[in-house]
């Protein structure tokens, strides 16, 4: 009978005991860092700052309280932005040089420093899915000011429907091994994530053809040749996003002799993790323009810019 | 990953099964040849008969029985769905007996059941059957046409290399696998090269029971008969489990955030573990314990530890035996012995430690004192991850990579962090721990429960209460001083700190200045300068990227003062130091961590009574305890007369007996 109290204290003590280290952990520590997460804003930026504050407006306030200060202070904002193809701090030589670019611009939301790395690592391959609804949440500022600058060259100031304008989102799709291998499409959960921020329909559109060796492995000129034909067009979505998107002006959907229709080209929002030379950007881009019937405006998001 | 699972029909009898490579399964079963090839190959293994498991289907199938019929549930499925759909059809066998339905029909039944628990149901029983015709869902295995071999006879000894590959392949990983509890792609990179085909080698291995193959993350009863998963590889439970979306296996599927980085555990996700070690031969050898130059101490200590792993126990009872040794006692080399006895019997030790730190100094040592034998040298990041020795040398997160495979575990600075207090790397270690294997827990400052099972005696202990070079510790001394915080905001130390410090630094030693906060080492370290107006003063912490840089520099003495924090309480020796524990009443100095800080001093036998000094407002119970801590340890090798300076260390009542009457010269 005593052995049998003994046993139960025991285990009550150590369930209160587990579930205090538990309460504690998650309303505590930095998820990046592990260290303890100061309920601090960030105080460390000056005031004189208005325009990142200003930038920094849409994140979700849950943000900066489940991340340390010191995390929040080394995240690399990609703002104010130089080259306005895609979205680097600095004038860049590559955007120069491009002549038959197939989207319009890019923007990323940090530069891929060597913390960004390492936060990137902890996510998409040692797979701490902890850190997915964070990582995309650093996106939304670059989501919205990207919105506003695909709103401003079409010329209208309001978006045209609910979603801000866009059609749809989607994203650069991984090969079967690579998702059996890591359980997941980082890119495909950011789209899932910003989607349903934002209320726009999200849609897997793309195939990657070929497995390919990892894309950090390579130079530039290696890239953008292996990645030239290593992506399809879902044909199926893209009719379907066509036909949806034509509903509202045209009595009768498939009309394929009037095609240039000037007043209303489909805008889709395209997200990956990381943007270096923008091969794969541009690849999806190319693939989803062949298979399309009507003029598409694509635009990339992607989380950081190396 | 996805599995699948089957029925065999062999010897009247039928029998379920998962497996990873099906067309493995079904030559072994339906075909002539790589079960032979397999048996050849198990007799070459040589396990003995009681240590496996082997079920009753594979049995009649080495001996030459093939089976009748094979029918491959045509559905892959996640793998802990497959294995608990084996598991079920087990379970409920016995009670089927002669009343089953159809065997398919009861497989439909097990894998619905499989099922319903993934998706959240208690765990329970398969129903009485199936609903819908479950022959379709399921292909039959055919046999090979009888006269392939005999038309052409080239294509028949090509099959023929390739069973005998497989079999060779499968042996292969078994042996490699042994002691071992690794994931697929960790399994992978340790059997790269080995065989063309892994997954094809694994499941032929455990077929033969020469390993297991489960989910790394696996449901078990949950208390309020819920569904819960626990972590097969490091031990966490429910409240360590993430559930997302997986593509691997294509549903919601729980991964285990407490070992995440040592690669992820989850539940579709293999671990393959490999078979316990065999048991050694027990009777002792003949130690030859002058060989290893001991002290009286650490030779008394080392005889009964020796006696302890060397003794035949019955192999449920945990076997810990706690080596509590003073800073200084010499570890290390009364690790030695023990380590030698389990390798002259045909074992293989591990020295495991929770800092990275102290298994980088450990190696070198080792390997000197053994120089015969392999020695695996493992932390993150370490070269020899795949490698197999006769001594391993790890940090305890290693361990989570073993299974059953030492046949002794030095677990050295068991209190230090992170190994104190983390269930997660107990498990590790205990899992790692062959299952009539003893293990061996050394500290200078055991955990008190640890402590109090000693004095209860439910722990066999032995211990070594003076240094290698037999003069007693130090004993620290309490300064009065103010607050870190307040020394950095008025830039000056007290006048007696000041004393202090300057005598050290006449004396020639070198000063270990620790401090509770990391933001106060540089500070303190500027402070330092400008008041003792020496610059060989450096600052160091956990956060210091050149930590390893100075720490060496102290050490050639480079560095004359270093300002640091608990980070260097332990493993850093130098030979004429003293130590400066400052805020020495703080919250975040217990009397453990006391009683190491203190222990820097007066290491080497050229300069055993280094200073330590206790500096704080007030006197803590922490002060108090690890003053007492180290007085009842030198009082204790007085006693026992290990001391060499018996005038220090007799004691009152001696001292006392010995003024008043001259004539009685030893008390």
């Amino acid at each position: 009978m005593r052995q049998f109290f003994k046993h139960l204290f025991q285990r009550t003590s150590h369930d209160l005991h587990q579930t205090i280290r538990l309460l504690s952990s998650s309303a505590s520590s930095c998820p990046f860092c592990g260290k303890e997460a100061g309920a601090a804003p960030h105080s460390k930026r000056s005031a004189n700052n208005s325009q990142l504050q200003t930038y920094l407006s849409y994140l979700p306030s849950s943000f900066a309280k489940s991340i340390c200060s010191s995390c929040q202070a080394a995240i690399p904002w990609l703002t104010p932005i130089k080259c306005r193809i895609c979205g680097r701090g600095i004038t860049c030589t590559d955007c120069i040089r491009r002549s038959d670019a197939k989207f319009i611009a890019n923007r990323s939301a940090v530069e891929y420093s060597s913390e960004m790395r390492e936060w990137l690592a902890q996510y998409k391959y040692r797979g701490n899915e902890k850190l997915e609804q964070l990582l995309a949440e650093m996106m939304f500022p670059a989501f919205a000011a990207l919105t506003k600058e695909a709103l401003s060259r079409s010329g209208g100031s309001q978006a045209a429907n609910p979603s801000y304008g866009w059609d749809a989102i989607t994203f650069v799709p991984v090969s079967m091994e690579r998702a059996e291998e890591r359980g997941f499409n980082q890119a495909q959960r950011f789209a899932s994530i910003l989607a349903s921020q934002y209320h726009i329909p999200l849609h897997d559109m793309l195939i990657r053809e070929r497995h390919t060796e990892k894309q950090s492995f390579k130079t530039r000129p290696e890239r953008m040749k292996d990645t030239r034909h290593l992506f399809q067009a879902k044909p199926e979505v893209i009719a379907g996003l066509s036909a949806a998107s034509a509903a509202p002006y045209e009595s009768s959907i498939s009309k394929p002799h009037a095609l240039p229709q000037p007043a209303r080209s489909i805008r889709l929002l395209l997200i990956d993790d990381i943007y270096t030379t923008g091969s794969t950007i541009q690849a999806c881009a190319t693939a989803l323009h062949q298979q399309s019937q009507i003029p598409l405006e694509i635009y990339a998001l992607t989380w950081a810019r190396s | 990953m996805k599995a699948n699972v089957y029925l065999i029909h062999i010897a009247g009898q039928w029998f379920a099964q998962m497996t990873i490579n099906p067309e493995v399964d079904r030559e072994f079963w339906m075909e002539e040849g790589l079960a032979e090839a397999a048996l050849r190959a198990d007799r070459e293994l040589g396990i003995k008969r009681e240590q496996r498991e082997r079920s009753k289907a594979v049995e009649f199938r080495l001996g030459g029985v093939k089976a009748e019929a094979g029918l491959l549930w045509r559905e892959a499925m996640p793998l802990g769905d497959a294995i608990r759909s084996v598991q079920l059809w087990e379970e409920a066998e016995a009670e089927w007996g002669s009343t089953m339905e159809g065997p398919l029909a009861q497989l439909a039944a097990c894998i619905e059941q499989a099922r319903r628990e993934a998706a959240g149901a208690p765990l329970g029983r398969p129903g009485k059957q199936a609903a819908g015709d479950a022959s379709l869902l399921a292909r039959r295995w055919a046999r090979a046409a009888a006269d392939a071999g005999g038309s052409s006879p080239n294509p028949a000894r090509a099959a023929a290399r390739a069973r005998e590959a497989l079999a060779a392949a499968a042996l292969l990983a078994a042996k490699a696998m042994q002691g071992r509890a690794l994931l697929r792609s960790e399994a992978h990179a340790l059997l790269d090269g080995a065989a063309a085909d892994i997954g094809g080698a694994l499941q032929l291995a455990q077929l033969l029971s020469w390993l297991r193959l489960t989910g790394a993350v696996a449901a078990e009863s949950g208390r309020r008969r819920q569904r819960e998963c626990r972590c097969k590889r490091c031990g966490s439970g429910e409240a360590h489990m993430h559930r997302t979306a997986c593509a691997a296996c294509g549903r919601m599927c729980a991964y285990c955030s407490a070992c995440l980085t040592m690669g992820r555990s989850r539940e579709c996700e293999l671990l393959v573990l490999g078979m316990p070690a065999p048991q050694l031969p027990a009777g002792s050898i003949p130690a030859d314990l002058p060989k290893w130059q001991l002290s009286p101490a650490q030779a008394a200590a080392t005889e009964s530890a020796l006696h302890f792993i060397e003794a035949r126990l019955p192999q449920q009872r945990q076997r810990e035996f706690l080596l509590w040794a003073v800073t200084g006692a010499g570890k290390t080399e009364m690790i030695f012995p023990l380590v030698e006895s389990v390798l002259v019997r045909g074992g293989k030790a591990l020295i495991a430690t929770p800092r990275r730190d102290v298994v980088i100094e450990l190696d070198p040592r080792i390997r000197r004192a053994f120089p015969k034998a392999r020695v695996v040298t493992l932390y993150g990041g370490s070269e020899q991850r795949w490698e197999a020795g006769d001594i391993t040398l790890a940090t305890t997160h290693q361990l989570m990579r073993f299974y059953q495979s030492f046949d002794l575990v030095i677990i050295d600075e068991l209190d230090a962090f992170p190994y104190h207090g983390d269930p997660m790397l107990h498990y590790a270690a205990n899992k790692s721990c062959a299952p009539h294997g003893p293990k061996l827990l050394l500290s200078a400052t055991p955990p008190v429960e640890l402590q109090r099972r000693a004095r209860r005696g439910e722990l066999p202990h032995a211990r070594v209460p003076v240094r290698y070079h037999r003069h007693p510790l130090p004993v620290p001394r309490l300064l009065r001083t103010p607050s870190v915080a307040k020394l950095l905001q008025t830039k000056s130390l007290p006048k007696t700190l000041r004393t202090a410090l300057h005598h050290s630094l006449e004396r020639g030693a070198q000063l270990f200045i620790f401090v509770q906060r990391i933001v106060q080492v540089e500070p303190m370290a500027k402070l330092l300068r400008a008041v003792l107006k020496i610059a060989a003063i450096e600052g160091t912490s956990s956060q210091d990227p050149y930590r390893a840089d100075k720490v060496s520099r102290f050490r050639t003495s480079e560095i004359r003062v270093l300002v640091t924090t608990t980070i260097l309480e332990r493993g850093v020796t130098i030979p004429r130091s003293d130590v400066y524990i400052l805020d020495a009443d703080g919250r975040l100095f217990d009397e453990a961590s006391l009683v190491q800080m203190a222990g820097r001093a007066g290491r080497s036998g050229d300069d055993p009574n280094g200073h330590v000094f206790f500096c704080g407002r007030e006197r803590t119970r922490s002060q108090i305890a690890a003053v007492r801590h180290i007085r009842g340890m030198n009082r204790i090798a007085g006693k026992r007369g290990y001391l060499i300076h018996t005038e220090n260390s007799q004691s009152w009542w001696s001292r006392w007996l010995k003024q008043r009457n001259p004539i009685i010269k030893k008390g």
